[in-house]
């Protein structure tokens, strides 16, 4: 079947590139729809419970989404710089999709003046003398309501916060209004020391920005860095050139699906034209490589034959390595994080898109360039230096101590795995960001000198209508926050205490252990002044619900983690039996993601390491080369996690998904090597022999991709996200590791066992009458005759071939598939003709059962293909196929019985 | 004979009618704001009983009761009293105003949860909303007409009613450059202002005020069953309904506008809350759990 595919592309070539044409240009059309997503929304689980009381607390108290316009000035406070900062406010203010500005121009006042309230805006008219000014800092710099939030007490900042209307839902829509605000501070800017907005909008519009840039660099240098690798190792330019096209079709169809289906690109989508090129790469060398190869041994065959043999030889290796890689991708869409779904979805498409182009397209391609793989053949060995010596060290090192070897890297794997446990998680945003980039620092400008733009809401909730006018109530919010101050990471909390408490200080003045009003009437009658919109983000219209607001600037999802979990319970208690309480907020969820993101990444993990098993042990029909495929796997990954762990790397949305695709690529090299180990196997009774041959052939190309990969995925080092860069080293570390790891470790642990394939079971072509009746299939499936056949070794005899010398010891027993052979006795220098054997027979059983002279000289009288059972050989395989190699030497000894049988039946004749 | 008259009778309509309108024509807008004001003056002393149903963004709503005193006397000297009977923990809540032409006027608020009357005019100046309403003391009692420049606009007619547009700006501004403060919709049958937009400096509308079922209480007045003031930039609104209205004096006596009424009325509550020790005790045990929290924190720091 995988012959007739690779075939498609040849025989209907003219069809195939159409279609491939007809289909990109489709997708093509799908490209301008893209959306960009750099939301926050899709970084939250889909399934968080916290989802319906968040959206409840923002209907009922308002978004936790802010901007703070930042303003820093040594002169701050004086009547020309008051004149500019009430021009920002009224033009900010006037902006489309702005909901309301508070600042010093939008304050409320309310205070005590020798008995008589006043109340009112705190500017109420032009600031024109110095002296005014200077009283209106003094006030609203001792103003407790008003401190942190809007004025750092020094006098030399202020904030303005602005709140956005519906429309911020829209990308588009906050991408202007980041703009639109940007337009008017900078008119401002030179007038001021620091003047600068953070928020939601300024997140979105720098990551879309920075996504572009990402998106054009990384991809074209991955690009150009996997060409050079493939031509400098491969010398061919074709080798290099062709996955570049199909890369390029599977990332057009990519995104165009994208378009289409209106999944948006995200942050993580950076990576994907650099992994598609290099998994593309990677998949497609197989088939071209395969074709070099043929076409070097046969140059004069057609080309529809050339891709048969190709096919043959590269059809299973192709497929298990789109499977496998595929597989990590999809595991990813186990995560319940919209981001990493919608990368899973994407990359895994892509990888399947890149599969079926191969097949369809390549073989079609490759008509064109027989010439330059001549080239490519004749230059091959030079090629091979530097990996050959590289590989020739590994395997004397794991020739001379493998147990040494299997010992250290036991206990590597144990130290890293230990620290593994300990790795920490994090999926806060602004952890894509280096600390380093202007976007971190001016949200640490604004976190220590007035508090952190990231929000969250602590509420309390009761059955009762007015609870929250009962001070007891009251005085529960109060002791919330005074948990809150004491656990100090959080920068501020704000409730409707501190409202009472700033009313009840102004009318009543300072008294000892009185701090709050302590009779619900005349927390009611504080409450009346104050307008409404100054209560409704602390509490509901029926004083039913109430809410904490807390900020901060943890953007450790861990730290965050810890700390609300402390701070839930001790609010639960605080709240008692009579209160709901909560703790919500979107930037919590987010940070609570974390925790799913963990979930996923190791169910994700185990599942593939699972269904690696199973595929690999399916494909070898042994669990035993299911279990050597996966060391390479686990070992590189537990060290990737340990070194995680030791060098304070996060696990988050980029750093997520190393594991998955390391391990992937990982296991394709290990299939490689366990392919090429079980072809050798069948010629050669030497299993370390067949791991030689097999690590000297594949060796070369694992080290010219690893290479190949681990620079190609390097430049994502270069990302200006964090977690696109960390994934990039980590990926290429693991990569070069599980190089390492198939060169060292799978050749020792490879050794130990015999595998067969079950695509050689299922392809093997033999003469079913002759297997059928022959004797030492007595008794067995066809399954299991040609499992037995497998682990023979298969030769090929010449006519007038000597196969068995007489009064020489030998221990091989053989089954002639094709072919005639002669067996006679030497007497006196005379020979006698004892037999002619053909298809179906089998000779020198004796030899195999006891280890004596043969008694009989057998030659080939026609060209032979036989079978060999070898004692030795069978005795070891034993332990790898004790049913076969049982049901083999049953046969055998009925054979030897029947043949008993007939000499006694004859001598009595 | 008859036909004579008739065409006098006519021609004289259509010359009435003519001036009549070239006469409305002239009004300016401090000659429509000051009819308006004189309408209103023409009831000396007026009770009412309120419902104020304040609504949120969500709809959720809020009803209060209060009563509203108001009194004019010869030297157009206004008294206002505004007393809360509902809900409970308002009872009592007085705002009380004494108002005299030219000056800002005198203002005080009772808590009797405090037991405290203090003065609070800074609520006039800042045109500020009372009792978590939406509307500003101005709005119910009525600014001074000196105060402010009316300029008026060009006539509108909603729903077949005709207004008289006026735009309100503060005396010292320029209102060809200047932005308006408010702009009032007086209906011209009834010279009653019906609806007032309060502004922005760049016009747009921040909230909304909008007058109900008129009727005509005396001579030349009329006053409206309800009041509707939208926060357009809130959206929230209050509604205020007149659920009776009195026009006589002895509803209205002088000695509801003393502060010893009011506490003769509304004793000031205790302030210790009969219920302390039963809070205390309450909230110890969260006290502890904050403290040993608090220390495991800064054990955990130390390490």
């Amino acid at each position: 079947m995988l012959q007739n595919l690779y075939l498609i592309g040849v025989r209907y070539r003219l069809i195939v590139l159409l279609s491939v044409i007809a289909i990109t240009v489709f997708f093509i059309a799908g490209i301008p729809r893209l959306e960009i997503d750099t939301g926050l929304d899709s970084l939250i689980a889909a399934n968080d419970p916290d989802k319906l009381v968040y959206q409840r607390a923002l209907v009922e108290f308002g978004t936790d989404d802010k901007i703070y316009i930042f303003i820093e000035d040594a002169n701050l406070w004086s009547p020309e710089k008051l004149i500019d900062i009430e021009k920002i406010h009224y033009e900010i203010n006037r902006l489309d999709g702005i909901d309301n500005v508070a600042s010093l121009f939008s304050l409320r006042s309310l205070q005590s003046i020798d008995g008589s309230l006043e109340s009112g805006p705190v500017i109420d008219h032009a600031m024109e003398s110095q002296a005014e000014v200077d009283t209106l800092r003094d006030y609203l710099l001792q103003n407790k309501l008003f401190v942190d939030d809007y004025f750092a007490d020094h006098g030399q900042v202020m904030a303005f916060v602005v709140s956005m209307d519906n429309v911020r839902t829209e990308g588009f829509e906050i991408e202007r209004l980041h703009n639109d605000i940007e337009t008017i501070l900078i008119k401002f800017r030179g007038n001021f020391q620091s003047l600068f907005q953070v928020g939601d909008p300024r997140i979105y519009t720098e990551l879309k920005n920075q996504l572009a840039g990402d998106f054009l660099f990384l991809g074209s240098v991955s690009a150009i860095i996997v060409l050079i690798t493939i031509i400098i190792f491969v010398r061919s330019l074709l080798a290099a050139v062709i996955p570049m096209i199909t890369s390029l079709i599977a990332i057009i169809w990519t995104f165009g699906l994208q378009g289409w289906f209106g999944m948006p690109i995200g942050v993580l989508s950076t990576m994907l034209p650099s992994l598609i090129i290099i998994i593309a790469a990677t998949a497609n060398i197989h088939i071209v490589l395969g074709y070099i190869r043929c076409l070097g041994k046969e140059p004069e065959a057609s080309h529809e034959e050339i891709m048969r043999k190709v096919a043959k030889r590269t059809g299973i290796s192709f497929l298990l390595t789109v499977l496998i890689i595929f597989m990590g991708l999809a595991s990813n869409m186990m995560s319940s994080i919209g981001l990493i779904q919608d990368f899973a979805i994407a990359s895994t498409f892509a990888i399947l898109v890149n599969g079926i182009i191969t097949v369809l397209f390549v073989p079609g391609l490759l008509t064109g360039y027989r010439r330059a793989s001549k080239d490519f053949i004749e230059n091959r060995n030079e090629t091979d230096k530097f990996p050959g010596k590289l590989i020739s060290f590994f395997r004397q090192s794991s020739n001379h101590c493998p147990r040494m070897i299997l010992f250290i890297t036991g206990l590597l794997s144990i130290f890293f795995f230990y620290h593994a446990s300990t790795f920490y998680v994090t999926n806060d945003p602004a952890s894509y960001f280096s600390e380093n980039q202007s976007l971190m620092q001016d949200y640490n400008r604004l976190h220590d000198e007035l508090a952190g733009a990231n929000t969250f809401f602590i509420t309390l909730e009761s059955n009762s209508e007015k609870a929250f006018l009962e001070p007891r109530n009251i005085e529960k919010l109060a002791q919330i926050q005074d948990f809150v101050r004491g656990q100090e990471v959080f920068d501020q909390s704000r409730s409707l205490a501190d409202f009472l408490k700033h009313v009840h200080l102004e009318i009543a003045g300072e008294q000892p252990g009185m701090a709050l009003p302590r009779t619900r009437q005349l927390v009611a009658q504080y409450l009346i002044l104050f307008h409404r919109s100054e209560l409704q983000s602390y509490v509901s219209q029926d004083y039913s619900r109430a809410n904490i607001i807390v900020r901060h600037n943890i953007n450790d999802s861990q730290i965050l983690n810890q700390h609300i979990s402390e701070l839930e319970g001790v609010v639960s208690q605080i709240a008692g039996a009579e209160l709901v309480s909560s703790v919500v907020g979107k930037n919590l969820m987010v940070n609570q993601a974390a925790e799913s993101l963990k979930k996923a990444q190791i169910n994700a993990f185990v599942i593939l390491v699972i269904l690696i098993f199973i595929v690999v042990s399916v494909l070898f029909t042994s669990y035993k080369g299911g279990l050597i495929a996966i060391v390479p796997a686990i070992v590189p990954v537990a060290i990737m996690f340990g070194v995680m762990s030791l060098l304070n790397i996060p696990l988050n949305p980029g750093t997520a998904m190393v594991a998955v695709i390391a391990v992937a690529l990982a296991v394709d090299g290990t299939v490689q090597l366990l392919t090429r180990y079980i072809e050798h196997c069948r010629r050669s009774s030497d299993y370390i022999g067949a791991v030689n041959l097999a690590v000297n052939e594949v060796g070369p190309s694992l080290i010219i991709f690893g290479v190949a990969l681990s620079l190609g995925f390097g430049i994502l080092v270069f990302s200006k996200f964090t977690v696109v860069a960390q994934f990039g080293a980590l990926i290429t570390a693991t990569i070069l590791l599980s190089i390492l790891t198939n060169l060292i470790i799978t050749p020792i642990l490879m050794s130990k066992i015999r595998l067969v394939g079950l695509y050689q079971i299922l392809s093997m072509s033999v003469d079913e009458e002759t297997i059928g009746s022959c004797t030492l299939f007595r008794n067995m499936t066809e399954y299991q005759r040609r499992k037995a056949i497998l682990i023979s070794e298969l030769h090929e005899f010449q006519a007038g071939d000597l196969l068995i010398e007489q009064d020489t010891v030998g221990r091989s027993m053989y089954l002639i598939l094709t072919g005639e052979a002669e067996v006679a006795r030497r007497d006196n220098g005379q020979s006698h003709a004892l037999a002619t054997l053909g298809a179906g027979q089998i000779f020198g059983e004796i030899g195999y059962i006891r280890e004596i002279e043969r008694t009989a000289d057998v030659r080939a009288i026609t060209n032979i293909t036989a079978l060999i059972f070898d004692y030795e050989r069978l005795q070891k395989d034993l332990k790898y196929f004790p049913n076969i190699v049982a049901k083999l030497n049953f046969n055998i000894s009925y054979i030897l019985g029947k043949r008993l049988a007939d000499m006694v039946e004859q001598s009595k004749s | 004979m008859l036909f004579i008259r008739t065409f006098i009778l006519v021609l004289g309509l259509i010359v009435c009618t003519n001036i009549s309108a070239q006469l409305t024509n002239e009004l300016n807008g401090n000659d429509i704001i000051k009819l308006v004001q004189d309408n209103k003056h023409s009831e000396k002393a007026v009770y009412e009983e309120l419902s104020v149903i304040l609504t949120d963004e969500l709809g959720n709503r809020d009803t209060r009761r209060m009563r509203k005193y108001v009194r004019l006397n010869d030297q157009l000297i206004s008294k206002y009293l505004l007393v809360f009977d509902f809900p409970e923990e308002f009872h009592g809540v007085a705002l009380l105003v004494n108002h005299q032409t030219d000056i800002d006027p005198d203002i005080t608020v009772y808590l009797p949860a405090y037991g405290q009357i203090f003065k609070h005019s800074t609520i006039w100046k800042h045109g500020e909303t009372i009792f978590g309403t939406d509307f500003s003391i101005r709005d119910l009692v009525g600014g001074l007409v000196e105060n402010y420049q009316y300029v008026r606009r060009k006539d509108r007619k909603i729903e077949n009613i005709s207004f008289y547009v006026v735009d309100v700006f503060l005396p010292e501004v320029d209102p060809v450059t200047a932005a308006p403060l408010m702009k009032h919709y007086v209906q011209q049958d009834k010279l009653t202002i019906t609806r007032t937009d309060y502004l922005d400096r760049n016009g747009k509308v921040l909230k909304q005020m909008t007058k109900h079922n008129l009727s005509n209480t005396s001579k030349n007045t009329w006053n409206a069953a309800m009041m509707l003031m939208v926060d357009r930039q809130k959206d929230h609104r209050t509604l205020i309904k007149v659920n009776k209205r009195i026009l006589s004096e002895d509803y209205v006596p002088e000695k509801v506008f003393t502060e010893n009424w009011l506490y003769e009325n509304h004793p000031p509550l205790d302030l210790v809350p009969l219920e302390e020790d039963e809070l205390e005790t309450e909230l110890m045990d969260a006290s502890n759990t904050v403290l040993d929290k608090s220390l495991v924190i800064m054990q955990s720091d130390l390490q």
